[in-house]
C-alpha cells in the first residue's frame, strides 16, 4: 500500500533558486528509505514538505493515503519538547486528539515501553540525556500510532549507545509495518534496515547504487576507530604523564588541568580529572564521551564562561576568565549558527578581526581554504545549517588563536565539507596552534595527538596509535 | 543530566511507570488539588501585578512585603533568584539613569517609585512561572482562553529558562569574539548598540526559529485538529 507519493514536485526557495525539480518518491508500507545529500541541498525541507505540504508553495503532486499518520523527529529534540514531564510530553498528541484523561495512561506507558524509557511518568524532561530525549520524542510520536516515521539526521545528535537503541526501535517498527524515512549523511549504522537509499542532488532524488562497503566510507572517514578500537589504543595514564612532563620541558604548554572537579548546575553529577592533563602547541586532542557526560561543561570552565570547578586550570599561564585571552583563544560552541549576526559572511569574519586589530585579509584566506568564497557576499542567515556551521568555524579560525576549542564541530557536516574542515584544522595545528574538539563518539584517531576520554564521570588522557594511511 | 534507572526494554514492567490503582487515584486527586491551587495562584498573581500600578504610593510598602514573601516561597521551591536580581539591578540602573539624564536629580525619588512599581508588576509573574508547572497553567488558562492562546502563553513561560540560557551563551561567545559588551565596556553607552547588534539580534533570530519549530512540532502532533482538548491527568 502506498502511504505517500511525491510526483514531479518542484519547490522554489526564495524568489529564484529551485530547491527541487521534478522530484519523485513513493513510500509503501513497511519500507525504509534513506535520503542523503550535500549540506544545504534541502533534505530537512523535504521531510517537512512530506509531513506538512500545506505549508509550502510547491508545484507538482503530493499524495497522502487516507490511512497515513505521520510521526516526525527533527534534528534537535529540544525544540520539539513542549511539556515538563515525560508523561505529559508523550500525552500531548493525545490531548490534542481529545482522548479522555484516564485512557491516556496505558497509551503513554505503551509508547514509552516501545522506546525503552522505563522511568516514572512524572520524571522531568530536563533530567534526561539527549539520547533519552530523542527516544522520548519518538515515544511522543508513536503514541498516536503513526504508520510513517520521518527522522532527521539522528547520527549527528546521538552517541553510539543512542544510535544502537534507535536502530532497535526502528527495526521493531519496520517489522510491524511502519514505514521509515531517514535523512542522514552517515548511512552506515542504518544499512541493515534500509530498503531504498536515495541521493538528493540538484533538486532531484537518485537511487543510490553505493555498495555496502562504500556506504561505510563516510563513517570510516569521520569515525576511523570504533569505541573498542580506541580503547585498544590506550596507553597507561602514568606513561602518558611521563611523556607530558618531557614534552612540557621541550614545547610550549598552553593548557594544564590538575586535579579538577566540575560541579554541574544541579550539583548532582560531577566530572573529575584526577591526574594532570595538558595541551601543547601543535596538539590535536579529541575529547570524547557520551551525551551529557560534561564535555561542554569542561569547555565552559576552560574558556572562563563558568567557574564551577575545584582544582587548577591554567590556560596560557593564567586562571581562565571570560575575555582575558583575546585573540589567543578561539571557541566554537555547539549550534554555532547562534553567533551569526552580520549582514554578509565576509562581515561576519571581519568582525573579530576588527575587534582584535588583525589583518582583514585573514578572512579571505580562510574563506578560500574552506571553499566558502562563493558565499562571501551572502547573508549568513539564509545559509543551510551546515554552511552556517562552517561560517562560524571560519570566523573563529581567521583570528588564528593559539588555542582552538571546538564543541562538536563535525555535527551536520557532509562528506564535501568534512575534508575541508579537517584540512583547515591540520593546517592550523601544523602552524603551532593547539586544538581540542569534542564528540560523543571516538573519531578521527589518525588526526589526534592524544584523546581525553570521559567514562563514569572521570576524564583520562590516552595516547592514540595513528594508522598508517 | 542525571542517570536514571536501567532502560533495558526487557526489564520494563508496567508498574515501573504507572502507580497502583489506589496510588493512581491519589495521584489524580493530588493533581486536581494542585490545579485548584494553580488557579488561585494565577488569580493572585494577576491581582498583585495590577495592584502594583493601581495602589497608592503610601501603600506600596504592603505590596513590597507580600512580594518579599513570594520571593521567599520561590526560593524554598528552588527557583533561581540570581538572574531575577540581576535583571532588576540592570532595569533599575537604566530607568534611574534615564530619569537623571532627562530630568536631573530632582526627580530621583520619582524614578525609584517607577522602578519599584515595574519590579512589583514583574515579580508575581516570575513567582507564578517558578512555582507552577506550565502544564497546570495551560490547563487553567484553557478554561478562560481559546486553546491556542493558552498554549502560546504557557509555552512562552516554559521556554523562558531556555531563552535565558541562549542569551547567556550568545553573550559569552560574542565576548570571546572580541565584542565590546563586557560589563566594563557597557559603561560606555556607545557600546550598547553592539550589545543589541551581536546579542539581541541573534537571540531574536533564535526565538523566531524556536517558535517556528515548536509550532511545527505542535501541529504535527495534531494540535490544530480539534477545537476541544483533554488534559493529562498526572501533574
Amino acid at each position: 500500500m502506498t502511504l505517500l507519493a511525491l510526483h514531479q514536485v518542484e519547490l522554489q526557495l526564495g524568489s529564484s533558486t529551485d530547491l527541487y525539480q521534478n522530484l519523485n518518491l513513493q513510500i509503501n508500507a513497511g519500507e525504509c528509505h534513506c535520503i542523503s545529500g550535500a549540506t544545504g541541498c534541502g533534505k530537512t525541507t523535504l521531510l517537512q514538505l512530506m509531513a506538512m505540504p500545506n505549508q509550502f508553495n510547491y508545484q507538482g503532486e503530493i499524495t497522502h493515503s487516507p490511512e497515513l499518520i505521520i510521526g516526525m523527529i527533527m534534528q534537535d529534540p529540544h525544540v520539539q519538547l513542549v511539556r515538563e514531564t515525560i508523561g505529559a510530553e508523550v500525552a500531548f498528541g493525545l490531548e490534542n486528539l481529545s482522548v479522555p484523561a484516564l485512557d491516556m495512561l496505558p497509551l503513554v506507558e505503551q509508547a514509552l515501553a516501545k522506546v525503552g524509557l522505563a522511568f516514572p511518568l512524572n520524571t522531568p524532561v530536563t533530567h534526561l540525556s539527549l539520547g533519552q530525549k530523542y527516544r522520548l520524542m519518538l515515544a511522543a510520536q508513536l503514541v498516536f500510532e503513526p504508520n510513517l516515521m520521518l527522522i532527521d539526521e539522528p547520527w549527528a545528535q546521538l552517541d553510539n549507545q543512542g544510535i544502537t537503541e534507535l536502530c532497535k526501535v526502528l527495526t521493531d517498527l519496520l517489522e510491524t509495518g511502519v514505514s521509515v524515512v531517514i535523512v542522514e549523511h552517515n548511512t552506515a549504522p542504518f544499512t541493515d534496515m534500509i530498503d531504498f537509499q536515495w541521493q538528493l542532488t540538484s533538486g532531484a532524488l537518485f537511487c543510490s547504487t553505493r555498495s555496502p562497503q562504500a556506504s561505510h566510507d563516510f563513517a570510516d572517514k569521520i569515525s576511523r576507530h570504533s569505541a573498542s578500537l580506541c580503547l585498544d589504543d590506550k596507553m597507561s595514564v602514568n606513561m602518558m604523564q611521563q611523556k607530558n612532563v618531557d614534552a612540557a620541558a621541550q614545547s610550549n604548554c598552553l593548557l594544564t588541568l590538575s586535579d579538577v572537579t566540575i560541579r554541574y548546575a544541579n550539583q548532582i553529577a560531577t566530572l573529575h580529572i584526577s591526574e594532570t592533563v595538558s595541551l601543547h602547541a601543535g596538539d590535536i586532542v579529541g575529547l570524547f564521551g557520551e551525551n551529557g557526560c560534561g564535555k561542554t561543561s569542561l569547555f565552559n570552565q576552560i574558556v572562563g564562561v563558568s567557574d564551577e570547578y575545584k582544582g587548577q586550570i591554567s590556560l596560557l599561564g593564567k586562571t581562565p576568565k571570560l575575555g582575558l585571552f583575546g585573540a589567543n583563544l578561539g571557541f566554537l560552541m555547539q549550534r554555532p549558527s547562534r553567533q551569526l549576526f552580520e549582514m554578509t559572511v565576509q562581515q561576519e569574519l571581519e568582525f573579530s578581526l576588527k575587534r582584535f586589530g588583525l589583518p582583514l585579509a585573514n578572512a579571505t584566506e580562510i574563506l578560500t581554504q574552506l571553499n566558502l568564497l562563493p558565499l562571501a557576499s551572502h547573508s549568513p542567515h539564509k545559509l543551510s545549517y551546515g554552511q552556517q556551521h562552517l561560517v562560524a568555524l571560519a570566523s573563529v579560525l581567521c583570528i588564528k588563536p593559539k588555542i582552538l576549542l571546538l564543541d562538536d564541530p563535525f555535527a551536520g557536516l557532509d562528506n564535501h565539507y568534512f575534508p575541508l574542515v579537517i584540512n583547515a584544522l591540520k593546517h592550523f595545528a601544523e602552524n603551532g596552534g593547539a586544538i581540542i574538539f569534542s564528540s560523543h563518539r571516538p573519531i578521527l584517531s589518525s588526526l589526534l595527538s592524544k584523546c581525553w576520554l570521559i567514562e563514569q564521570q572521570q576524564l583520562t588522557e590516552h595516547c592514540v596509535l595513528k594508522r598508517v594511511s | 543530566m542525571i542517570h536514571l534507572k536501567s532502560t533495558k526494554r526487557d526489564k520494563y514492567t508496567l508498574t515501573n511507570l504507572v502507580p497502583e490503582k489506589s496510588a493512581l487515584n491519589n495521584a489524580i486527586l493530588r493533581s486536581k488539588q494542585k490545579l485548584i491551587l494553580c488557579s488561585a495562584a494565577i488569580a493572585f498573581s494577576i491581582v498583585l501585578s495590577m495592584s502594583a500600578f493601581l495602589v497608592l504610593q503610601q501603600h506600596l510598602g504592603y505590596l513590597l512585603l507580600i512580594n518579599a514573601c513570594l520571593l521567599v516561597h520561590a526560593w524554598f521551591c528552588q527557583a533561581k533568584l540570581a538572574p531575577l536580581i540581576k535583571l532588576f539591578i540592570f532595569q533599575s540602573l537604566v530607568t534611574i539613569g534615564l530619569y537623571v539624564l532627562l530630568y536631573g536629580q530632582d526627580r530621583l525619588f520619582e524614578a525609584v517609585i517607577v522602578v519599584t512599581r515595574i519590579i512589583l508588576v514583574m515579580l508575581p509573574s516570575w513567582w507564578l512561572a517558578s512555582t507552577q508547572s506550565s502544564h497546570q497553567i495551560s490547563q487553567v488558562l484553557s478554561l478562560l482562553l481559546p486553546t491556542k492562546w493558552a498554549f502560546v502563553v504557557t509555552t512562552s513561560i516554559k521556554v523562558l529558562p531556555f531563552i535565558g540560557q541562549e542569551a547567556r551563551d550568545i553573550y559569552h561567545i560574542q565576548c570571546l569574539r572580541g565584542a565590546r559588551i563586557t560589563p566594563k565596556a557597557l559603561m560606555n553607552p556607545i557600546n550598547w548598540y553592539e550589545l543589541v547588534k551581536c546579542v539581541l539580534f541573534p537571540l531574536l533570530i533564535q526565538l523566531l526559529s524556536l517558535s517556528k519549530h515548536i509550532a511545527h512540532s505542535a501541529n504535527q502532533r495534531h494540535f490544530d485538529k480539534s477545537s476541544t482538548h483533554t488534559h493529562w491527568p498526572l501533574n
